[in-house]
């Protein structure tokens, strides 16, 4: 009978103990026949085709149980607004000892994300367009990275150096810049079309000086769909805009003693930033004083800046690099993501123990809780100690009478 | 904030200094047109020093050959490289005199060719319309090549101007108090106003 030499006698049951011997074992069911019921305890990461093997056999009647000593970890790519294509790359989960996580794109290896048993961390780094990771030789996870359209930066203010140097600085970084610089009452140079400020179009909006106090409203409506703007803190200045920051600002600082034309950011002059709205939140310090302040209003995001005259940075910094960097960041801190074309994660997945739950079905037991078991085992020698102390010095009180 | 301070680059050969009024008559140009804070002196800084960081818009004129040190060979690269801008007049207007050949060719060695700039510019929109650099009452005084330049020449870095070049000699045509604009029946200063302006926003 041509289907019996085909599809040779079905063995009952079989009970597999580890990842490697799933692969001999495989090898024998395609030869040989699916049994009936198969048990697997999962000692290491399975490859893709070991997994959709055995989700297949379940698919075609063998009842698959399965166990596992295996982490569960997951990675999050999520791009940051940076024309240059930054991503900020999350990794969670807990891996065993000595053991890390290998970020790798398209070029080959990027970053160990940790090694170890703690938590996994994060970083921020240019990627490919796809990242995989890697436990030892095996990948264990893929995911892709989003594209953002970033939309256009806007800078309102005077025509000065401070404007001419921002715009300049986001386009050698990528920016599409438009801008509105008053030069006379009633009068302005533009560049490309600054307004309507749309947030379908506008992804933040620079204010340098008082002068944009005029589009005050058009300002909040942009908050409030979900636009960035970054104030400088001669904006402040003016009381409409004023209320849109997140600190106010004060008198000038002195730098330190640090001559004008040193070189870094942190010989420029700032104002102080003072009574903080209960929702700011300080993003950046200078001998221990806010010089970046945010805070979320509606559903946009507001920074206050301390500097004056940054341009100077450009122009007497130490590299040309640094204040193109620095104002792009405020950008991308800033401005509104609109996340586009996230393609499907591959046949890995981002988080692998749920892709082989998803094809084999809940496992029959939970698996290991590492991080959680440590830190509850300190707790309980904590415990103990303290509880020993206390009776210790009871024992004393009561053996030199004291009540 | 800061405000604008209109600079004159001082440099070790020839004779920076022989248009003392023009400062005060742009200055004067700058705070009667527009809004753009206007310091109301100019300064005066060394073209070897890193001084010249300070004043992203600097001016540089003179009649006599032009030979930068190092160091102010140094210096300006850095200076356009940083984003800063140098307008040059050629005092003399004069295509074969001694100031034109030396500063372009220290100019072209430094910052790179001097291009025709068209006169459709941005340069000439920035602030008054003009329709090409205006010409002066200087060209055609039986001094120099006695030529009306119908271009300035630019080293341009992208779009951007770095070296605005001219040999309209608006040393001499700005070189007057600025009271005694009131008996000009149009103010010649006004394509200064569009210089600064255009550096500022450019």
């Amino acid at each position: 009978m041509v289907a019996g030499s085909l599809l040779p006698a079905v063995p009952t049951a079989a009970r597999i103990a580890s990842t490697a011997a799933l692969e001999r074992a495989m090898e024998g069911w395609y030869r040989d026949g699916l049994p009936a019921a198969v048990d697997v305890r999962l000692t290491a990461w399975p490859t893709v085709a070991q997994r959709d093997g055995l989700a297949a056999m379940r698919s075609a009647g063998t009842r698959v149980s399965w166990s596992h000593t295996l982490s569960a970890i997951g990675v999050e790519a999520e791009p940051t607004l940076d024309p240059l294509g930054a991503v900020a790359v999350r990794a969670t989960g807990v891996l065993d000892d000595g053991e890390g996580l290998v970020l790798q794109d398209e070029l080959g290896r990027l970053d160990t994300v940790a090694a170890g048993p703690g938590a996994l961390g994060s970083r921020t780094v240019t990627f490919g367009s796809r990242i995989g990771g890697w436990v030892g030789d095996r990948m264990v996870l893929e995911t892709s990275v989003p594209r953002v359209d970033g939309g256009m930066a806007v800078v309102l203010g005077r025509v000065g150096w401070e404007a001419r140097f921002l715009i300049e600085a986001l386009e050698a970084r990528g920016w599409s810049v438009a801008a509105r610089l008053e030069v006379a009452p009633g009068r302005f140079v533009t560049q490309g079309r600054p307004t309507p400020l749309d947030p379908d179009r506008v992804a933040v909006v620079f204010v340098v000086d008082a002068s944009a106090s005029a589009l005050v409203r058009g300002l909040r409506a942009f908050l409030s769909s979900g636009g960035g703007v970054v104030l400088y803190a001669a904006a402040v200045s003016d009381p409409a805009l004023e209320r849109l920051a997140p600190a106010a600002v004060g008198a000038g600082r002195s730098t330190g003693g640090a001559r004008f034309a040193s070189t870094s950011r942190a010989a420029l002059p700032v104002r102080t930033l003072g009574r903080l709205a209960p929702d700011a939140i300080v993003l950046d310090q200078r001998d221990g004083q806010p010089v970046l302040v945010g805070r979320r209003m509606g559903a946009g995001r507001v920074l206050l800046l301390a500097y004056t005259d940054l341009w100077r940075w450009q122009m007497s910094g130490d590299t040309t690099v640094g204040y193109q960097h620095f104002v792009s960041d405020l950008a991308a801190s800033a401005g509104r993501r609109v996340v586009r074309d996230v393609a499907p994660a591959s046949v890995y997945g981002a988080a692998p123990l749920a892709a082989i739950a998803a094809g084999l079905g809940t496992p029959s037991s939970p698996g290991p809780t590492r991080g959680p078991a440590r830190s509850e085992r300190w707790l309980a020698l904590l415990a103990g100690l303290v509880f020993a102390a206390l009776g210790a010095e009871w024992a004393s009180r009561r053996l030199r009478s004291v009540p | 904030m800061s405000e604008f301070v209109f600079a004159t680059a001082q440099y070790e050969s020839g004779d920076w200094d022989s248009a003392p009024l023009v400062p005060a008559n742009v200055i004067d140009a700058v705070a009667r047109y527009t809004s753009v804070p206007v310091a109301p002196t100019g300064v005066i800084v060394s073209l070897a020093s890193r001084e010249v960081l300070r004043y992203p818009l600097l001016y540089l004129t003179g009649h006599l050959p032009v030979r930068f040190t190092a160091a102010e060979r140094v210096t300006l690269a850095h200076y356009l490289d940083r984003g800063g801008m140098l307008f040059v007049d050629d005092h003399n207007h004069d295509i074969d005199g001694a100031f034109h050949l030396t500063a372009t060719e220290e100019l072209e060695r430094v910052a790179g060719p001097l291009v025709e700039l068209p006169n459709d510019h941005r340069l000439y929109r920035a602030f008054f319309a003009f329709d090409g650099p205006p010409t002066t009452t200087h060209e055609l005084n039986g001094w120099g090549d006695n030529l009306v330049h119908r271009h300035l020449q630019a080293v341009l870095r992208g779009d951007r101007i770095a070296v605005l070049y001219s040999n309209k000699d608006y040393s001499s045509e700005w070189s007057y108090h600025p009271q005694n604009k009131r008996f000009l029946s149009v103010d010649n200063t006004r394509f200064a106003v569009n210089v600064v302006v255009y550096a500022l926003s450019s």
